[in-house]
């Protein structure tokens, strides 16, 4: 049972991953090519989800915006990443006052609320798909740093940590070869978490209408879009929010498996 | 008790000066200018635009508007929007109610579903339906919850109004999306608590004395497990505040999330500020506020700050 939900996790991220790389390709249809005399009709075979409120194939967007979503979000999720590892590391291995000064700010923009601090830095690069991403990566990093400063704390205090440095070490190397390179399984996890909140993010933000460019579309404002033709086609916004959940939920299980698996690893 | 909240005070006071230092600077050295971006709809000639800045000092060098800044917020003054004149305070304090009302009636909902779900967790029969139900509200985002709602209970059994806020039955579904999103996370903190102090020392010592394993589990165990999921709503009030933005748009009411939004797009400045700064204040409020009630809760930690 628990091997078969394992299996449909990891088939729902594979298959996600293949939408996203190759959807565009794959559409039967284009995503704005919109049929004014066809609104909002109802799944057939020649189109699987039916179409929207201005007759476009639903299908054939939401292959689109698999892209247009997980793509911004695994870019947000990058930024958050590796601002974190540099910055966590940074704060982590040297300590003193270069981790007060790092640790004081981060508390600063910990105490602004995560998606206030993005709209704010949204707000000061002007709207687009790219800009989201920007935005919820660098909102996402003060807390992505003090998970890794955390995690570079507990590893630099093992022993095998103190006899590089006892060796004669340099700060640098022992970070990358010993603090880093064993603070990996934590630090996949955390970003696996970061990864989905990001998806939430990027399609909270798209439906807000802040992603700019109208051309590519995203779960969110196919959700958005929807809204207004609620009662005659539920599969247009039915289509583009189980793709959320499907998206988050896999990404979701599959880290809580990962941590388990690594915490049995550790002991 | 008195110095460790006195400590906990002046600390949220430089976070709160320092996030406020850090708005102003970071819209401040923002491309564009805020004037144009306001007057732009209307057309106005060039030499209005002048004199509005001049009359709202940005014509000031920028550590002489940080200075008249400070002193204004620190007299409690707020500035005027930028955008129509009004004063900040009236523009973010007329909308303040229904969002304080959606947040906290949201947080205790998120609190109620969020503890029952995650005691549910824990054991018995319905263990792994409750923790599915959690995982379900904890990855699905308020934009769909909201739409699925609407869709089912105003539009297919049509029991509740979709949008507005003019009746009560206006605010049920809001505050419902606002507390199952942010019910699951809830549930997964309570769920965790209560696992990890299960296996701690004083438990064994409880069952040892003679209690049952029931009154173990919800006397002891409850009660410290509960301390990771009263930290979380405290702490994550912000969040929900954010939650109340997606809701207003979704809902189509007013309030702070729509104003701040509204000011954002349009780079309102005095507005952006207040609000950020409304937002600090509840969550140092809230964090002080979630400190003492841990004290409270667990006995060890009181012994720590005597």
């Amino acid at each position: 049972m628990r091997a078969l939900r394992l299996v449909l996790r990891v088939f729902a991220l594979v298959v996600l991953l293949l939408f996203s790389a190759i959807g565009p390709f794959i559409a039967p249809y284009s995503p704005t090519d919109a049929q004014p005399l066809k609104q909002n009709s109802p799944p057939d075979s020649e189109h699987l989800l039916g179409r929207d409120g201005l007759g476009r194939d639903t299908w054939s967007r939401l292959l689109w915006g698999a892209q247009g979503t997980l793509g911004s979000a695994a870019l947000a999720t990058l930024i958050a990443t590796l601002g974190g590892v540099a910055l966590g590391s940074v704060a982590g291995a040297f300590g003193g006052i270069v981790d007060q000064v790092v640790v004081h700010t981060l508390d600063m923009l910990l105490a602004i609320p995560g998606l206030l601090l993005a709209l704010l830095i949204l707000s000061l690069m002007g709207d687009g798909l790219l800009q989201v991403s920007l935005s919820i990566g660098l909102s996402l990093m003060p807390a992505a740093s003090r998970l890794v400063r955390a995690t570079v704390l507990d590893v630099r205090s093992r022993g095998y940590v103190e006899s590089a440095y006892a060796l004669g070490g340099d700060t640098w190397w022992v970070v990358r070869h010993h603090i880093l390179r064993n603070s990996i399984a934590a630090i996949t996890s955390y970003a696996s978490i970061i990864l989905a909140w990001s998806i939430l993010n990027v399609a909270a933000f798209d439906f807000l209408g802040l992603s700019g460019d109208l051309s590519i579309p995203g779960w969110g404002r196919m959700l958005n879009d929807a809204r207004s033709y609620i009662h005659v086609s539920p599969m247009a916004f039915l289509a583009p929010g189980f793709a959320i959940v499907i998206s988050v939920l896999s990404i979701t299980e599959l880290s809580f498996e990962w941590q388990k698996h690594w915490w049995k690893l550790g002991q | 008790m008195i110095q460790f909240v006195a400590r906990r005070l002046a600390g949220s006071i430089i976070a709160t000066i320092a996030a406020l230092t850090f708005v102003f600077v970071a819209i401040h050295i923002a491309p564009g200018d805020p004037v144009e971006a306001a007057l732009s709809q209307s057309l106005a000639p060039r030499a209005v635009i002048e004199n509005r800045r001049r009359a709202l000092g940005l014509d000031d060098p920028l550590w002489l508007q940080y200075v008249h800044y400070v002193v204004n917020m620190s007299q409690g003054n707020l500035g005027v929007s930028w955008a129509n004149d009004q004063p900040v305070s009236l523009v973010v304090g007329s909308q303040l109610a229904s969002t304080g009302i959606l947040a906290s009636a949201g947080a205790l909902v998120a609190l109620s579903i969020g503890v029952g779900l995650g005691i549910l967790s824990c054991e018995g029969p319905l263990r792994h339906l409750a923790q599915s139900v959690a995982t379900l509200l904890l990855t699905t985002p308020a934009i769909f919850l909201g739409t699925i709602l609407i869709w089912v209970f105003a539009d297919l059994l049509d029991w509740l109004p979709a949008t507005g806020q003019q009746t009560p039955g206006h605010w049920i579904l809001p505050v419902l999306v606002v507390g199952l999103s942010a019910g699951g996370a809830v549930a997964k903190a309570v769920e965790t608590g209560v696992s990890e102090v299960r296996r701690q020392p004083f438990m064994r010592t409880a069952r040892a004395k003679g209690l049952s394993r029931g009154q173990v589990t919800w006397v002891h165990g409850l009660r410290v497990g509960l301390l990771p999921a009263i930290e979380l709503v405290m702490l994550q009030f912000g969040y929900l505040l954010g939650g109340t933005v997606i809701t207003e748009t979704i809902f189509a009411r007013q309030g702070v999330g729509r104003v701040l939004v509204i000011a954002i797009l349009s780079k309102d400045l005095p507005v952006v500020q207040a609000v950020v700064l409304l937002s600090i204040l509840t969550y140092s409020f809230l964090n002080l506020l979630a400190d003492v009630l841990r004290g409270w809760l667990d006995p060890r930690i009181r012994i720590e700050f005597p």
